[in-house]
């Protein structure tokens, strides 16, 4: 049997005429039809313009690529500036200000701004976190109203994913810990969109493993923790990669596990030197600090505190470095060194202050008049007291956090200061912050 | 394989380097991560988009576009090896609707089947089944003759069937 010629089978496959032994045999030979197959597959392949997307020679399909993208760089790069310009222009105003501006300027609401909102949330985030919050929030509306035009695939998409991790992460500093969970839910899922999605998924998984811990989900926190770790360090990112294995570490200790936490801790030293990531390393001794703690080692959770003061003055970082003073202050006082450890809190104090931020202020004075009252500097607490009220009014506090801290002020005056007092106060103070509304209720008597 | 670039990757590249940098990084994902030309091109705009839109801080931009090209060629790998598992079992499995993977594969094989014709044979054929020009049109376009045009596209016709059928037969 003499199968058809490459030609009859061009022209079969083309509906061309053929030759009557041609057809008969094509009817009858199975090998022959699945050849005209493959030529009619080639036609519908030709005729889809799907199939010529990428076909054109490779320097001018690559070069084609590369004048797209940098057609988006100049364009987040131009944004970027009008954001920044634009947040200028809000100054004090805040983030109500801005939702007011963007709205009789729509044109405004630009994958910039997104950047630049989250960007600023993040700053503040520690410092100021409902601020941060407002920010966020913005950032969140903006995103959501970004359209596709002029973005590559997924760009959108991913900005969105971006503005609600850090939503969470505000959330999450504000203790509202169910809401940060259903950001996190929604920001993995936009993340996802477009490709290329495991870095920032890895920073989500990150992100969730410190709410777990928060919330006291320590199994689930362990897992997220060494997840994030593997595919950060994978990716380079050698800073995130050590938070995680500090996140780690913590969780370790918590259960007990302390020889273990320290090994974690300890290699965590040497790539973060070479690296010369002062922060990170700053992070890290305060980590050691609390371990050293954990371990009963005072004397080297002082070492380890000292050694984050250090490196936190070096590095500029002023919110940790009044932290580092403030977690050193109360060892130095556990640990029978009253006068060291009281300037220490004075010091912090009056870096908070300088930074307006009215709650560290009052939660770190409440600290200062309990050691006070310890070494019997009665007319000193008293006088912390007396002035705290005012001094947290001009940082900004909400009114009722404010009456508390009258509250106080009226117990010294009264000579009725004493630990339950600032205790009942902290207590107050730790559940307002989750709720700005919520009434103070001054003890009994 | 990569542009020297000294180890740095800067959203301020001169247009010249970023085109070196595109170039690199795709032919990374094509002779390094076996993925077609077209798929490789594609999974490089993809990440640099990301990396652009992302502002992150990474201590090795290079090492970070590597990785992600590297994640996104692996999962394009495991998605083509799933696809033949999905084909060879799809009598057990559930009815979820149209299963999207054996389409990609299709597109991805056209693609690479086009991407490889002759320049001559893919401008002939582009003007006739893209275009929808007749052998006489076509003719006139390139200055030859209908018949010989009307051979042009035969001939190209036959390559591009050559080519479906070795690209059918190589491994996924």
């Amino acid at each position: 049997m003499t199968h058809l010629s490459e030609v009859e089978l061009l022209r079969a496959g083309r509906d061309q005429p053929l030759s009557e032994a041609s057809r008969s045999h094509l009817g009858r030979c199975e090998e022959c039809r699945e050849g005209v197959a493959e030529v009619r597959e080639c036609e519908r392949i030709l005729g889809d313009p799907k199939s010529w997307d990428a076909a054109a020679p490779e320097s001018t399909a690559t070069d084609a690529i590369a004048d797209a993208l940098i057609a988006y760089r100049n364009r987040l790069e131009k944004e970027d500036a009008d954001a920044r310009r634009l947040l200028e222009t809000v100054g004090d105003g805040g983030a109500e200000m801005l939702a007011i501006l963007i709205r009789e300027a729509p044109e405004a609401e630009t994958a910039g701004l997104v950047r630049e909102l989250i960007a600023r949330s993040e700053t503040e985030r520690e410092r100021t976190p409902r601020k941060a919050l407002a920010w966020i929030e913005v950032a969140r509306n903006v995103a959501a109203r970004l359209g596709q035009q002029g973005l590559p695939a997924g760009a959108a998409e991913h900005l969105r994913g971006l503005a609600e991790k850090e939503y969470a992460n505000a959330l999450r500093v504000l203790g509202r810990y169910s809401e940060a969970f259903e950001a996190l839910d929604r920001a993995e899922a936009w993340l996802s969109v477009g490709g290329a999605a495991e870095y920032d998924l890895a920073i989500a998984a990150f992100g969730r493993g410190i709410l777990c811990a928060a919330v006291g989900r320590s199994e689930e926190a362990l897992g997220f923790a060494r997840s994030s770790a593997e595919v950060l360090a994978e990716y380079g990112d050698t800073r995130r990669a050590a938070h995680s294995r500090m996140l780690e570490a913590l969780l370790r200790a918590r259960r007990g596990e302390l020889p273990r936490a320290r090994q974690i801790l300890e290699e965590l030293e040497g790539p973060l030197r070479q690296d010369e990531d002062w922060a990170t390393l700053a992070a890290l001794s305060a980590n050691r600090g609390n371990l050293a703690l954990d371990e009963r080692d005072v004397p080297g959770a002082i070492r380890f505190f000292e050694e984050a003061e250090e490196l936190n003055r070096k590095t500029g970082q002023i919110v940790h470095l009044a932290r580092a003073d403030w977690q050193l202050g109360v060892v130095l006082i556990h640990a029978g060194r009253l006068d060291d450890g009281i300037a220490r809190l004075v010091r912090a104090r009056m870096r908070f202050q300088i930074q307006g931020m009215p709650g560290e202020v009052a939660a770190l004075s409440l600290e200062l008049v309990d050691a006070f009252l310890a070494s019997k500097r009665i007319s000193e607490a008293r006088e912390l007291c007396s002035s705290l009220p005012d001094d947290c009014r001009k940082l900004g506090m909400g009114q009722n956090a404010l009456l508390a801290l009258a509250y106080l002020r009226e117990c010294g005056e009264a000579g009725r200061l004493s630990v339950h007092s600032t205790a009942h106060v902290r207590e107050y103070l730790g559940r307002a912050e989750r709720n700005p509304e919520l009434a103070f209720i001054p003890l009994p008597g | 394989m990569l542009p020297a670039t000294n180890g740095t990757f800067s959203v301020s590249m001169e247009v010249r380097e970023f085109r070196s940098l595109v170039d690199g990084l795709t032919a990374f994902a094509r002779a390094r991560m076996g993925v077609p030309a077209p798929v490789a091109s594609e999974i490089a705009q993809t990440v640099l988009a990301r990396f652009l839109s992302g502002r992150y801080d990474v201590k090795s931009e290079l090492a970070w576009l590597r990785k992600a090209v590297a994640r996104e060629c692996a999962d394009y790998h495991s998605k083509l090896s799933r696809s033949e598992v999905y084909m060879g079992t799809a009598a057990e499995l559930p009815d979820r609707g149209r299963d999207p993977i054996p389409q990609i594969h299709s597109e991805l094989l056209a693609k690479r089947v086009v991407a490889e014709l002759p320049a001559r044979s893919g401008e002939v054929l582009r003007l006739h089944y893209l275009l929808g020009f007749t052998a006489a049109e076509v003719g006139e376009r390139l200055g030859i003759s209908a018949s010989y045009a009307e051979n042009l596209i035969s001939k190209g016709l036959a390559e591009a069937k050559a080519l479906l059928c070795t690209k059918k037969r190589e491994p996924r």
